[in-house]
């Protein structure tokens, strides 16, 4: 006989005993467990990703205004001095970005500058595929945060454990043998029944059966069955505890900040959330940069600072590492239409109480350039590796399948 | 690309399947062998694919025809009436600015009653693959007349060679907003067209050089529309006439060099091939049941009907593989519905419901249209699913005309006669033993309004009526 998803799931262990190969990264899991974890290795650590979608413009982000070329490839988009956030004599941060000024003052944001990986490719979808599943020679349909779900996380019986904001689950949490609930709003975030809300009905308890016995030889079992559960679990769980949530502060009206918003109150109801996404979009500036962009920094800033500040009320601040990525930087020269084309490498902000604040990484060269392009100084899969072991509590091989130096800001 | 000297594969539990794993789990596909023995149940797939299904008459009419009678029917469409040109098609004028909302709201309206109501159904579902293949969103466009006008294009070049699609969405105003041609210019060239032309409507990753895309964006340089009609012009001052190197060729090409070249390459046919079977028969084919479809493009000077047709004739089409091995998108989903109960919704709320599933039509989340597949089916877009089939169950008695007229008079009637028929007509009669008995079991001996109501809502939300 076989045994269901859902069986499967609650008890990670069962598949020893019914003789299933197990990969080696389980036994991983295990004798980490028991392994001295460094200081910030705890088991209730969560990891917040802020997708930048769209490929955002890091020379206008983190702004290498002393540099002579910047001015030179970019006479029209370039951001006036007095207007740039200065950080030392070297970067400023784009003015829309104001809000996480005060969180870099506070010594609580570290950049990373000049990210990116070899053989860049100039296709959002490609590029967002390598970052996501953090292999830039396949197009696996696993996520790296997948596969430490898969490896690290499979027994573990928080329907929250991972959480994303919006309609579509990113490829980054596509994990194997986990269905991570994809959340867009707490609304709407309920099955609709006859009766009282709130009490099961009949209705529903069948529509779950017609699930749990949909037979697992055919097409999609593992995804319909796992989807509908996981809908019914979470949605349980998350409407149990959301009318009481007092956030400490105002969040932007913006979807970013009602996500984010959302976000924080899994996070400080313990519902076991570890990996939490969440996308912002817009940066893809071909034309019209200069007030798209600003706007969209602004969105980014103003949403991060509220949301911060919400944990750091809370007492979660320093159990929260979030971390901002886009699927490249832009052309170094601005174009005819006051934007910039797909480019490469750019830089990576860390916020979280825990964080060492400052500037990490080399500054990428603005005449040394690859077709127009900077060429990268850090690969991103060491940014991963970082957060994987000292934030997650992973030996990075096991998800990355190479070692990458870690970085010092956790 | 360079070697980074990486790479584990994916993790598997041997025996088991990914949650992603698309189609059939490999080696059970035997289970869709249905499919192969069922005359019926070939009309009800094939108008599944080549349409958005069909209410019990209209199978019924084409299972009359038989399969290859029926395929002709699908493909020759031009000699059915269709009632859904009596729609008519909102007008807009150009520079709404802050009324878009409201005009994308009518113009997703008279889609979904054009896809309703269509005799045509081959038409609007390749209509719906144009748009979800040279795709274009309204949020960049900000012109609903425009994106009205690709519509329309698209339906009226649906089964046109590909040489002409090209030529024409290349000549398109909300294609040229889209992907910024409208400021491409000679002395600075913006690549954004020219690479996704080879990137994602017609060869591929690494089926041209950066240098292709560098070459073919001058090519495009000075197409442009005329901002207060909309309409393709010429910006000669814009225009590079200069020799270009183009996938492997030299001469002062334009846009439809560009495309002349485009559609001779031998990468042309294999992509648009792959990507046409995967929409209409299953995900991830072999190359041997695409290469058939790919040597009529070619054979036939690119004719789009010829390779829809190699498609639906072909064995693989009605394979075991094929069967239930697409997961519906939010637009199938809703409109198999509408048609399989003979509902005529004025889908006011659809756009709405739509959102939440994951899918706004016109709005699609990038140039490369709806990722699909998998992709649609996750905690949040499912909720979604089920609760529109509870407000559509439950609709208010004023809005009867989007009522479930199947629903009426069945109060006291036998219940297992209820199921039978509703999963005959909306599940070829083909669910698991054990969902059947749960069914029955929860609609008890004799219906009454409110059981009746909630088997349709449960048949529709089973797992079988997601898949296509």
């Amino acid at each position: 006989m076989s045994i269901t998803r859902r069986q499967f799931l609650k008890s990670g262990m069962a598949l020893v005993s019914i003789g299933l190969a197990v990969p080696s990264v389980f036994a991983r899991a295990v004798s980490l467990a028991e392994r001295e974890g460094g200081p910030s290795a705890a088991r209730d650590l969560t990891l917040v990703v802020v997708q930048m979608a769209g490929g955002n413009d890091g020379l206008n982000t983190v702004i290498p205004y002393a540099d002579a070329s910047y001015r030179t490839n970019r006479p029209r988009l370039g951001i006036d001095d007095e207007d740039i956030l200065h950080l030392g004599d070297r970067i400023g941060l784009h003015p829309g970005l104001a809000a996480m000024k005060e969180l870099w003052d506070a010594g609580k944001l570290a950049i990373i500058e000049g990210v990116g990986y070899p053989g860049p490719n100039r296709s959002h979808f490609r590029s967002m595929e390598i970052w996501q599943n953090a292999n830039p020679e396949s197009s696996g349909r696993i996520g790296w945060l997948g596969r430490w779900f898969d490896a690290y996380l499979a027994a573990d019986p928080h329907i929250f454990r991972g959480i994303n904001i919006g309609n579509g689950l990113p490829l980054s949490l596509v994990a194997a043998q986990t269905s991570i609930p994809s959340v867009a709003g707490l609304q709407g975030y309920r099955i609709l029944a006859p009766g009282k809300p709130g009490t099961e009905t009949e209705r529903t308890a069948t529509l779950l059966k017609l699930y749990s016995g949909y037979p697992v030889t055919s097409p999609y079992a593992a995804l319909l069955e796992a989807t509908a559960a996981g809908a019914y679990e979470s949605s349980t769980e998350l409407q149990k505890g959301s009318q009481d949530y007092q956030a400490s502060v105002e969040y932007p009206k913006t979807p970013f900040g009602t996500g984010l918003r959302l976000l924080a109150q899994v996070i400080t109801k313990d519902l076991g959330a570890r990996v939490c996404h969440i996308a912002v979009g817009g940066y893809d500036t071909h034309s019209n940069q200069k007030p798209v962009q600003a706007s969209n920094l602004t969105i980014l800033a103003e949403g991060l600072r509220a949301f911060y500040k919400d944990l750091e009320a809370k007492g979660k601040a320093s159990d929260v590492l979030i971390m901002t990525w886009s699927e490249f930087g832009r052309r170094v020269q601005e174009n005819a239409s006051n934007g910039t084309d797909h480019g490469t490498a750019s830089p990576q902000f860390i916020l979280g109480g825990q964080v060492k604040g400052g500037v990490y990484g080399e500054p990428p060269s603005l005449t040394d350039l690859d077709q127009g392009d900077l060429k990268y100084t850090t690969d991103f899969r060491s940014v991963y590796a970082t957060i994987l072991e000292k934030w997650l509590g992973a030996v990075p091989e096991d998800v990355l399948g190479g070692g990458f130096p870690a970085l010092g800001f956790i | 690309m360079q070697s980074t000297g990486l790479l584990q594969p994916d993790l598997r539990i041997e025996g088991r399947t990914s949650f992603y794993q698309e189609g059939w789990p490999a080696g059970r596909a035997a289970g869709g062998r249905v499919l192969r023995e069922s005359t019926p149940v070939q009309i009800d797939h094939l108008l599944r694919r080549a349409g958005f299904g069909a209410d019990r008459e209209t199978l019924n009419e084409y299972e009359r025809l038989g399969v290859d009678g029926a395929i002709q029917r699908l493909l020759d469409y031009e000699k059915v009436d269709d009632p859904a040109d009596l729609i008519a098609p909102p007008q807009f004028s150009l520079g709404l600015g802050g009324q878009v909302r409201n005009a994308v709201a009518e113009l997703q309206q008279w889609w979904l009653k054009r896809m309703a109501a269509s005799k045509r159904p081959l038409l609007e579902k390749m209509v719906y693959f144009w748009h979800g293949h040279l795709t274009s969103a309204i949020s960049k466009v900000r012109e609903p007349e425009l994106m009205r006008r690709q519509n329309e294009f698209f339906r009226q070049n649906a089964l046109a060679s590909f040489d002409t699609i090209l030529k024409g969405i290349s000549r398109d105003g909300a294609m040229m907003v889209y992907l910024d041609n409208i400021t491409n210019r000679k002395q600075h060239p913006n690549e954004n067209y020219a690479r996704e032309l080879m990137e994602l409507y017609t060869l591929g990753i690494g089926n041209y050089t950066e240098q292709d895309v560098k070459e073919s964006a001058r090519a495009f340089t000075g197409w442009t529309i005329n901002r207060r009609t909309g309409e393709f012009t010429v910006d000669q001052r814009q225009h590079d006439t200069g020799p270009k190197t183009f996938l492997g060729q030299t001469g002062k090409f334009d846009g439809d060099g560009v495309v002349d070249a485009i559609v001779r390459h031998p990468a042309a046919g294999p992509y648009l091939a792959r990507k046409l079977f995967s929409f209409l028969a299953y995900p991830n084919p072999d190359p041997e049941v695409v290469q058939p479809v790919s040597d009529a493009y070619y054979a036939s000077g690119f004719s789009i009907k010829e390779m829809v047709r190699a498609i639906l004739t072909s064995d693989a089409f009605f394979s075991e593989r094929a069967y239930r091995a697409r997961v519906k998108s939010p637009t199938e989903f809703i409109l198999g519905i509408v048609r399989a109960l003979g509902l005529r919704p004025d889908f006011n709320g659809v756009p709405g419901a739509m959102i939440g599933m994951g899918q706004v039509l016109f709005e699609p989340p990038s140039p490369a249209g709806w990722p699909g597949g998998p992709v649609w089916i996750n905690t949040s877009t499912w909720m979604q699913r089920m609760n529109f089939l509870h407000l559509l169950v439950n609709v208010k008695p004023e809005d009867a005309s989007s009522q479930p007229s199947l629903l009426q008079g069945m109060s006291g009637k036998p219940a297992e006669a209820f199921v039978d028929t509703l999963v005959g007509l909306l599940l070829d009669g083909n669910i698991s033993k054990g969902s059947r008995e749960a069914l029955l079991s929860f609609a008890g001996g004799r219906l009454t309004p409110a059981s009746a109501r909630d088997v349709v809502y449960l048949v529709l939300g089973t797992p079988e009526y997601q898949l296509a």
